[in-house]
């Protein structure tokens, strides 16, 4: 029976463990729990004891740092040779147009529309909703219950709280969080934070070119 | 001690009134960071002093003027940061570095100015002072030298470090319920973090109150007596309200990754601490690889709003998840923040008529000297 890692920590590793045996139980899957030293840097030495041409891999970690923390897990382990097919959960539905990228999650209950494209390494909670058309970039993580309306475009490493409504049409840019539940229907520049904890949106300008 | 300090001062219409004129209407306050207006267009709008003022680059030179059109009243710039020219989205009149009315549009044909009077057509300007990274304004029409404000020590230091600050500027506003004095008494309080801040600021950095006996001594002779500050004692004593530099060792200083992509701003593993008096704080919790930047505007007697800023050192060279480091210590300031904002909400809610005067110790003499200060000004025994 082929292997499939799961490398990762916290709640989402232990829900990509259960999914992917879910999902294919076809596969053995091999639950890797994975450490950050003092410098937050991962060690994945471990990895010297499996081959590539032997087993498949999934990166779970949660989005902490805009889920760069995961792109960076996902990136160590495919430098390494390992496939990182996306996690699919039987009971999503995923239009047979729609194009999801390597490492990605899709959670029971979700509808990925036609022609959507989510790019590599996206988390995409249980009952998401996500339009014809719209495209996902990378590292993109959208929680629960979210709904993404018909040709969306949402930036890379971008959070989508439960409760956000993203109307039909409108971008959100990269490195943005979104938090706050309500419909937006108007376009969000990039690195815009909407946490509930604020009294105010957290802006972030940069006019200069270090 | 008695803190000389009246429930009036935090509370009433008339002595907020009173303070923006006497105090705020005249001193250098802080309006902005460079790194926000560095761009030809960039500009800041800000309401202080109830004045709306816009803060703006023309090809490198930064002009701050009322942000109110001169035909129709409307803003001339309508967010609080942006990149755009000049010009009024009512009747689309554009304005240049000397806040002249350039372009009005059919201006000979349906407004026939006369040339006298396209002369007299010009917004009116704030002068500012730019320390560094730092820009300051002033509302008074005879404004005092900045130097007669801070002294040249303190100038140096906020030079030196501001200019540090990278471009990279993230901001939000908290609207707090409280006095801003309140805020500044806070500050100069080295014996709260361990009672206000336990799980949080307290457990990286150990504050210890300490107590200056000639300055307490000083304190006590000072708020004890009848003698109103002559002018030029009051101003000397002013400039010792602003100061900055290290304040405590950090406990662990924390080695995160993205420190080696900055360049930190002076060597030692110390928590600073810069206050410009009379509503400019700026810390640097990480020893100078980063800096919270935080203006306590008074918008009511009992209400401020908290304009907060972060920027890390100087990028080395661009990375992708800068945003992600300036957010995660956006959020982790904010707890410090909400603790104070929390304490100071309730003290602001038990001032009443018959509230009972502070009862500040003898490590509070700096906050006594400000209370002596300030009750002499708004009493009109000095005019600064």
């Amino acid at each position: 029976m082929p292997f499939k890692l799961i490398i990762g920590a916290g709640w989402p590793f232990e829900l990509a463990c259960e999914a992917w045996r879910s999902a294919r139980p076809d596969l053995q899957v091999q639950p890797i729990e994975v450490t950050q030293d003092q410098a937050y840097a991962f060690d994945l030495s471990f990895l010297d004891r499996y081959s590539p041409e032997d087993a498949g891999a999934f990166a779970a970690f949660d989005n902490r740092f805009l889920n760069f923390k995961r792109l960076e897990l996902m990136a160590l382990i495919k430098s390494r040779g390992f496939r990182l097919e996306p996690l699919i959960s039987p009971r999503a539905h995923v239009a047979e147009t729609a194009r999801i990228g390597e490492n990605c999650f899709i959670d029971d209950g979700s509808v990925v529309g036609p022609r959507a494209e989510l790019q590599y390494n996206c988390f995409v909670g249980a009952g998401v909703i996500i339009g014809m058309d719209a495209r996902i970039a990378h590292s993109a993580w959208i929680e629960r219950g979210a709904v993404l309306g018909g040709g969306t475009r949402i930036g890379s490493h971008t959070t989508l709280g439960s409760g956000v409504i993203v109307a039909d049409g409108v971008d959100i840019g990269r490195c943005c969080v979104v938090e706050i539940p309500g419909t937006y229907r108007r376009d969000i520049p990039a690195k815009t934070f909407l946490n509930p904890d604020f009294d105010e949106p957290l802006r972030t300008i940069d006019h200069g070119s270090s | 001690m008695r803190s000389n300090m009246d429930h009036r001062y935090y509370l009433s219409e008339e002595a907020y009134r009173r303070e923006q004129e006497l105090l705020f209407g005249r001193l250098w306050q802080f309006l902005t960071l460079k790194p926000l207006v560095s761009k030809h267009n960039a500009f800041v709008t800000r309401r202080l002093c109830g004045i709306p003022v816009v803060v703006q680059n023309f090809q490198g030179e930064i002009h701050a003027f009322q942000n109110v059109c001169l035909h129709r009243q409307q803003a001339l710039q309508w967010e609080s940061e942006g990149r755009r020219p000049l010009v009024c989205r009512y009747h689309a009149w554009g304005y240049n570095a000397r806040g002249e009315a350039e372009n009005i549009p059919f201006c000979e044909d349906i407004y026939r100015f006369s040339d006298a009077r396209r002369k007299e057509l010009r917004l009116r300007e704030y002068p500012l002072e730019i320390i560094g990274n730092v820009i300051f304004v002033n509302f008074s029409p005879d404004p005092i030298p900045i130097g007669e404000q801070f002294d040249t020590g303190f100038l140096e230091s906020l030079r030196s470090s501001s200019e540090a600050y990278d471009d990279e500027v993230m901001l939000t506003t908290f609207h707090a319920q409280f006095n801003w004095k309140l805020a500044y008494e806070n500050l100069r309080d080295p014996n709260h973090p361990r009672f206000v801040h336990p799980q949080s600021l307290a457990k990286a950095v150990t504050f210890l109150p300490r107590i200056d006996e000639a300055m307490s001594a000083e304190a006590k002779t000072l708020s004890t007596s009848d003698a109103p500050l002559q002018r030029e004692a009051a101003m000397a004593l002013m400039r010792r309200f602003s100061w900055g530099g290290p304040d405590a060792p950090l406990d662990d200083a924390p080695g995160y990754e993205w420190h080696r992509r900055v360049e930190r701003w002076g060597s030692a593993d110390w928590y600073y601490n810069w206050l410009a008096f009379p509503n400019l704080h700026i810390a640097s919790a990480t020893g100078g690889y980063s800096f919270i930047v935080e203006h306590h505007v008074p918008v009511a007697p009992g209400r401020t709003d908290l304009l907060v800023h972060w920027v890390t050192a100087k990028k080395s060279a661009r990375y992708a998840w800068s945003p992600a480091v300036l957010y995660s210590h956006m959020v982790g300031a904010r707890t410090v923040l909400a603790e104070d904002i929390k304490v100071m909400e309730m003290v602001q809610a038990a001032l009443h008529e018959r509230a009972p005067a502070p009862s500040p110790g003898d490590y509070e003499a700096m906050n006594m000297l400000v209370d002596k200060w300030y009750v002499d000004l708004m009493e009109g025994r000095f005019a600064i």
